[in-house]
């Protein structure tokens, strides 16, 4: 209980954005959206700035939506272990977005918003049995966001069986298709952290986060889909250690030198 | 009668877990995900009674409970006394594992 009340805590404290967080994200969001509704300004192939407008603006509200609980539980997940978490847009990354659906004139989204830089809370961190920064913890705390999108995605998806909506549907398609971008290990997405930080972690989430996309954007069971997505990643994690990892991998002196015992 | 969070926390957190587990076992079509998602559970809930060995431990009893009396209660297919064994069976393996050092938790 005493952690519980702790966190709430540093969630009153530490969860406001700053102005250029702020700045950026709304940035991200007004692109994100432009991107996934450039196909639907106007009826057929004729323009229509109204039609064009109001499915951005229904966009929007999906992408923020999105967004919010993505970077919420990075943040979550950041306090409960004593680091603020910061997102950075990717303005090279929104770039490359817009090009792409300018070029393919909407059909193919890509989708990199940008990642997240951690802050020690000094005093927060008394008591952690590794109390500065590291690759690992940067990686574990970003991997919450494609988690959460993926959990988004099933819950949404849940209500869509019974409450049929084109919105809830682009939500949950948004929502995985940024998962999976965000796992690939491009910097500064969460990938590339979690790439870094743990190879054997990664391989496990990774196998995970992109059979859980597949099997949700499938017509199937949701619960089925989930099950069979992690049971793909811990094989595929097995895989991975077993054929690769565990050649590789000889320790922290894998020539023999070392401390003297 | 105002009911506070910080004074009743363990029976809040079991009534939201035992809709948790209600809306899951609603969810599973087949039995055999029936018993593969309560054998998870169960698996977790090994680790939560490890993570918890030497402390304080009845409020965590009571939310597992409550999560798996929710998940009971809204079983469409399978059997509940196949159910509580996996559960059971799967609290067991996950805790021993953790106490053999098998599963070990990096902390960061």
């Amino acid at each position: 209980m005493g952690r519980l009340v702790d966190l709430i805590d540093k969630i009153r404290r530490y969860y406001k954005f700053t102005p250029s967080e702020l700045k950026g994200f709304v940035i991200t969001i007004l692109v994100l959206s432009f991107i996934i509704s450039f196909r639907e300004w106007g009826k057929g192939r004729t323009f229509d700035p109204a039609v064009g407008l109001f499915n951005w603006f229904n966009s929007i509200l999906v992408v923020a939506l999105v967004l919010i609980v993505f970077t919420s539980a990075q943040r979550i997940v950041g306090l409960s272990v004593g680091y603020r978490v910061e997102y950075k847009m990717w303005t090279f990354g929104l770039l490359i977005g817009l090009l792409f659906a300018f070029v393919s004139r909407g059909v193919i989204w890509v989708l990199l918003p940008g990642g997240i830089m951690l802050h020690h809370l000094a005093g927060h961190r008394l008591g952690f049995f590794r109390y500065g920064l590291s690759y690992y913890v940067h990686g574990l705390i970003a991997s919450a966001g494609p988690i959460s999108l993926i959990c988004l995605g099933a819950i949404f998806k849940i209500i869509n069986n019974y409450i049929s909506n084109p919105l809830i549907s682009k939500l949950i398609l948004f929502s995985i298709i940024l998962a999976i971008y965000d796992i690939l290990p491009i910097p500064p997405m969460t990938g590339s952290r979690l790439f870094f930080g743990s190879r054997m972690v990664y391989s496990f989430v990774f196998c995970t986060i992109i059979p859980a996309g597949i099997l949700l954007i499938l017509d199937i069971n949701v619960l089925f889909a989930i099950v069979l997505a992690i049971i793909i990643g811990i094989i595929c994690w097995l895989l991975y250690y077993i054929f690769f990892e565990h050649k590789y991998w000889r320790g922290p002196f894998p020539k023999g030198w070392g401390p003297k015992k | 009668m105002t009911i506070t969070f910080f004074k009743n926390w363990a029976e809040i957190i079991a009534f939201v877990l035992l809709i948790i587990g209600f809306l899951f076992s609603l969810g599973a079509p087949s039995a055999f995900l029936s018993y593969i998602i309560i054998f998870a559970a169960g698996m977790m809930a090994g680790r939560l009674f490890y993570e918890r060995k030497n402390k304080m431990i009845f409020p965590y009893f009571l939310m597992v409970l409550g999560f798996l009396i929710g998940y009971l209660i809204g079983t469409r297919y399978g059997n509940w006394l196949v159910i509580s064994v996996l559960f059971i069976i799967g609290t067991i393996i996950s805790y021993q594992l953790h106490e053999k050092n098998i599963i070990k938790d990096i902390r960061y």
